[in-house]
């Protein structure tokens, strides 16, 4: 099958140290992969790197066909979530998705509000982001990663802050879009998530791959 | 007319080169200039966790320099026109209107507005380097000890940016001063040049957020 990204021999430095030392993987469609490793073991710079927030020192990633940061600066069917999502604090939730939906002017009102019912918020509240606990502002952050319908979705950490509820329905969620034949990727320290979702898993420490991929339930 | 607030905010200081910087006028002169730093400053901070979902929406590096370095002008914009009609309210409300002409406030908001235009360009540009924590208190330095030099060595004083806001230091006011249409047209080169610089940046740059 036709890889939908791959990295290939893509180490990255910063200055003395190596957050990224040659990694080379392949992820397919219609697939969860899930990458787990402590803090500082150098998942989130391979997510900017896939991205394209962070060129490699060496090596390449490819997205679709075209090389990051040669062909394309960005892959223009991701969504993201990278640490805690960032918004406009002053600005309600749906204005914040019409907001960033504006910019690539893909969808309208009617699948940013089905986005925001898909994950539990209302799109008719008026109540401002800055007001918002960590689970919704987390709920907002995976209903902004999936309005646009993308083909690959880079999430990390997507269940931090979520409770119980919140966790099973981005679970479900996750579950749906890999049946559509997108690829995602995620990160998470919960064992479980990657367990019940994930269909390859990647252990990451200190920038490499620890070793060969595991299938679901082996971990 | 030295009591107009408008005056003492945004036309400039007039005393000539010799003897002591006047404080007063020049922390005058520094007030709008540091709150429009402030705002600014806020801004960059309040939208800076933002831009991680926003970058990549964008599609290229370019169309989001461009997209964020018109953000930074129009804000620079906004809040300029705010401070600018403040003062002026400010008069009207203290019956100090009267003292002002047309003239002086059109040809005093011109040159402070093409002054902060550079000024937001300039911040936008420095915003994008690691040391953005710093840009606001940098180029408070910059309008402050360019304005000293120029005050200090009159030779030099046309050529020194603290000086290019004032209306009262310009080939505009009855004593003469720096001449308009250059340092005009020298503001605009410091915003084309910002962009320019901001966008070779972004294209060699290895870690852009």
């Amino acid at each position: 099958m036709e890889a939908v990204i791959r990295v290939e021999n893509v180490t990255k430095r910063f200055g003395d140290v190596v957050a990224l030392d040659h990694i080379n993987v392949r992820f397919e469609s219609g697939n969860i992969y899930g990458i787990i490793g402590r803090n500082g073991s150098g998942k989130t710079v391979l997510f900017k790197t896939m991205i394209g927030y962070i060129k490699p020192t060496d090596g390449r990633v490819v997205v679709g066909g075209k090389e990051i940061g040669k062909d394309i600066d960005f892959a223009d069917n991701m969504g993201i979530i990278i640490e805690n999502p960032g918004f406009l604090s002053r600005y309600t939730g749906y204005k914040n998705l019409e907001y960033l939906a504006s910019i690539r002017k893909r969808i309208g009102r009617e699948r940013i509000r089905e986005s925001m019912e898909r994950v539990g918020l209302d799109p008719d509240s008026r109540k401002k982001v800055g007001k918002y606990s960590l689970g919704m502002r987390q709920r907002l952050g995976i209903a902004q990663a999936i309005m646009e319908n993308p083909d690959i979705l880079i999430l990390d950490e997507p269940m931090n802050g979520l409770d119980n509820q919140g966790v099973k329905d981005v679970r479900n969620i996750l579950l749906e879009c890999k049946r559509e034949g997108k690829t995602i990727i995620l990160a998470s320290h919960n064992k479980e998530d990657i367990a019940v979702l994930c269909d390859t898993v990647y252990e990451m420490d200190q920038g490499r791959f620890t070793a060969s991929p595991s299938q679901s339930g082996k971990l | 007319m030295s009591e107009s607030m408008f005056i003492r905010l945004f036309a400039g200081i007039s005393e000539d080169c010799f003897g002591a910087i006047p404080l007063v006028p020049f922390g005058q002169w520094l007030f709008p200039v540091g709150i429009f730093l402030l705002v600014m400053g806020f801004r960059a901070e309040r939208n800076k966790k933002a831009e991680i979902l926003i970058l990549y929406r964008y599609g290229t590096i370019l169309n989001w320099w461009k997209r964020h370095f018109t953000k930074w002008v129009a804000w620079g914009i906004y809040t300029a026109i705010l401070l600018l009609l403040d003062a002026l309210l400010y008069d009207i409300a203290v019956g100090r209107i009267s003292v002002l002409s047309v003239e002086l406030v059109l040809k005093s908001s011109v040159l402070w507005l093409v002054h902060i235009i550079s000024m937001a360009a300039l911040f936008g540009l420095l915003e994008l380097f690691p040391v953005r924590r710093f840009v606001p208190g940098a180029l408070l330095l910059l309008e402050g000890v360019t304005f000293i030099i120029g005050f200090r060595i009159c030779k030099a004083s046309h050529a020194m940016y603290g000086m290019w806001g004032m209306y009262l230091r310009s080939s505009w006011w009855e004593t003469g001063g720096f001449p308009v249409g250059t340092v005009i047209a020298a503001e605009i080169g410091v915003s084309a040049v910002s962009f320019c610089i901001g966008r070779n940046y972004l294209k060699k740059s290895t870690n852009i957020i």
